[in-house]
Order: structure tokens, then sequence, then C-alpha cells
């Protein structure tokens, strides 16, 4: 779905900067983890009903943007960035671990301190709210490409689907 | 609760911020943008990409870090409004939101990453009339790869 230059950055960054508006339209922006399956026509962001503004501003309003901006630890050499404006969707379930088996597993190498969080009985009570997840469809509108970190410079809009266009 | 002076503490890590705006289409648009404190009007000027077109208005500032293992997490939030004036950006800080690494012990761990986002699930578990799902720490355990 995106050109190769773009689903490098989609895949490897470590966190994107994912941007919901509230109730009176001001931007609320979270640095998260997004999730994407190569050729899939979205983007998966999953939240924890622990931080549900996200969720709430979503079901008001599905006009989002994410961001990937931040190349630390991607091993990605460019530095480039990606903007996306999309519209988001965000599942009437709970998810657990069910269908997120990849995610997680992901999530477990790049952030190997996370697995402290179900080391111990009492660990296991206090961060159970951090797997309970619901899940959120973001299917792109426009995307905006800077091949290196020097986000100066104007942009290049990127065709990304052809059935959009 | 910050004041200005912390927010240039805080800023004085980073090169570059995310600023998000809302376009005329009534999406949000985020840049990261090069920054310069304005210490005596108490506001940043920021040098967004040419070539975009950027909204006066609400506007919000978003600085985090991780390191290479999503460790050492540091997060601050600016809400504020920005403004265009001759061929400069001004954004006005209006509401400083510090996240991880912001807080110390207490609120980052205690507060923010146990206690308040312990009680959010279950509002919204009661909201929406659903029970509380187990997890499966055996399987998330075999995820680990350990």
């Amino acid at each position: 779905m995106f050109p190769p230059e773009i689903e490098q950055i989609i895949l490897n960054y470590r966190t994107c900067e994912f941007t919901t508006l509230t109730k009176n339209q001001t931007p609320s922006t979270h640095p998260v983890t997004a999730w994407y399956q190569p050729g899939a026509d979205h983007i998966t962001i999953t939240t924890s009903i622990g931080f549900p503004h996200k969720i709430d501003n979503i079901r008001r309003n599905p006009r989002v943007a994410l961001l990937f901006s931040n190349p630390t630890g991607s091993g990605l050499p460019s530095g480039g960035a990606v903007m996306i404006q999309g519209d988001a969707t965000p599942d009437d379930h709970l998810t657990v671990v069910e269908g997120l088996e990849d995610f997680w597993q992901r999530m477990f190498a790049w952030q190997p301190r996370s697995k402290a969080y179900h080391k111990t009985k009492l660990s296991r009570y206090l961060f159970d709210w951090y797997y309970i997840r619901v899940q959120i469809s973001v299917t792109p509108r426009r995307v905006l490409y800077w091949p290196t970190a020097d986000m100066t410079y104007a942009p290049q809009e990127m065709a990304f689907n052809a059935e959009f266009q | 609760m910050l004041n200005f002076n912390d927010m240039i503490k805080a800023l004085s890590l980073d090169e570059t911020v995310v600023l998000t705006l809302v376009e005329a289409s009534g999406y949000p648009l985020s840049l990261r943008c090069r920054f310069t404190v304005d210490a005596a009007a108490q506001c940043l000027q920021l040098t967004p990409p040419t070539g975009v077109e950027i909204c006066a208005g609400d506007a919000s500032l978003l600085c985090h870090a991780h390191d290479e293992t999503l460790d050492n997490l540091r997060t601050l939030t600016i809400r504020g409004q920005l403004t265009h004036e001759g061929d400069r950006w001004i954004f006005q800080p209006v509401k400083f939101q510090p996240g991880l690494g912001m807080n110390g012990f207490w609120r980052d761990v205690v507060q923010n990453v146990i206690i308040a986002p312990r009680r959010s699930a279950k509002q919204y578990l009661q909201k929406h009339g659903l029970s509380r799902p187990e997890v499966p720490w055996d399987v998330l355990r075999k995820l680990t790869g350990e």
C-alpha cells in the first residue's frame, strides 16, 4: 500500500506521534507504537483502556494524524519522516492478546524492560490494565514524506493506494 | 505545576519539537520543527517546513524522547496558541502537561503508571458495561521468548 521508503519507516520507528482532536477541537498528541502489516490498507494503533481519552476523542471525531519522526532505535540511517492524516475507527471490543500476538512479541523485543510488568504476582495485579486494549484502525487519506531528518524543507506528497486517488 | 522557566529547562534537551495544529480541512497536521525560546515574551519561535499550509489557532507542542530500547521515556506536552507575525510563527504556551520522566518517581510511576490508569480502566469498563478480562499471563510470557 505504501512505497517501500515509507513502509520501512512505519515498520521500524519505535514510536510515532498520534493526534486525536478533543471535544473543543484542540489537538491532543501522544507518542504511541503503531502496528502495520505490510500491504494492509490501514495502520493499527492500540491503546490501553487505562488511557481511554484517545478512544473517546475518535468516537466524537475520527480525523487523526500520525507523525513518524523519531528514528531512535530503528536502525534506519536516513532519519526521514512520514506524516499521515487519516480516519480512525476504534474496535468495539477489548483485545488482550488474541490477534495482537505479533504486536506484543515485537514490543517485548523492542522494549525489554516491559517484560517486568508480568514478572511477579504484584506487578501482574498492578499492570493488568496495560494489556487490556482497544484496537484503532487508521485509514490513510494523505501522506507527506521527508526523505531525511531535515524537516525545514517542503515534504513530498506521496501516493499510497490507487483506489483512494 | 510547571512554569515557563521549567519548560525552557525541559526544552533545552531537544533541538526540535512536534507542532500539531488543525488544518482548514479539519484534520490535525503534525510537523517536527526547530525552535528558539523568546524568554522575554515567554513564547517560542518555530521554524516549520516550507510548502505546508499552516493555520494559526489552537495548537500543541510535544517533546518526547526514548532510548534505543524504548526506555528512559520523557514526555512534555504544551498547549497554546499559534500565531503568524510577519514571517515568523509564534507559539504562545497556555498549559504545560508534564508526562513520563518529568515528575520524579512518585508522580511518574505511582500516579501516572499505576493509580491513574488503573482508575481510568475501571471507569472505562463500568461506563461500557464490560467485565474486566483476564490477562493470559502464560501466553504473554511465551511471547517474551524467555
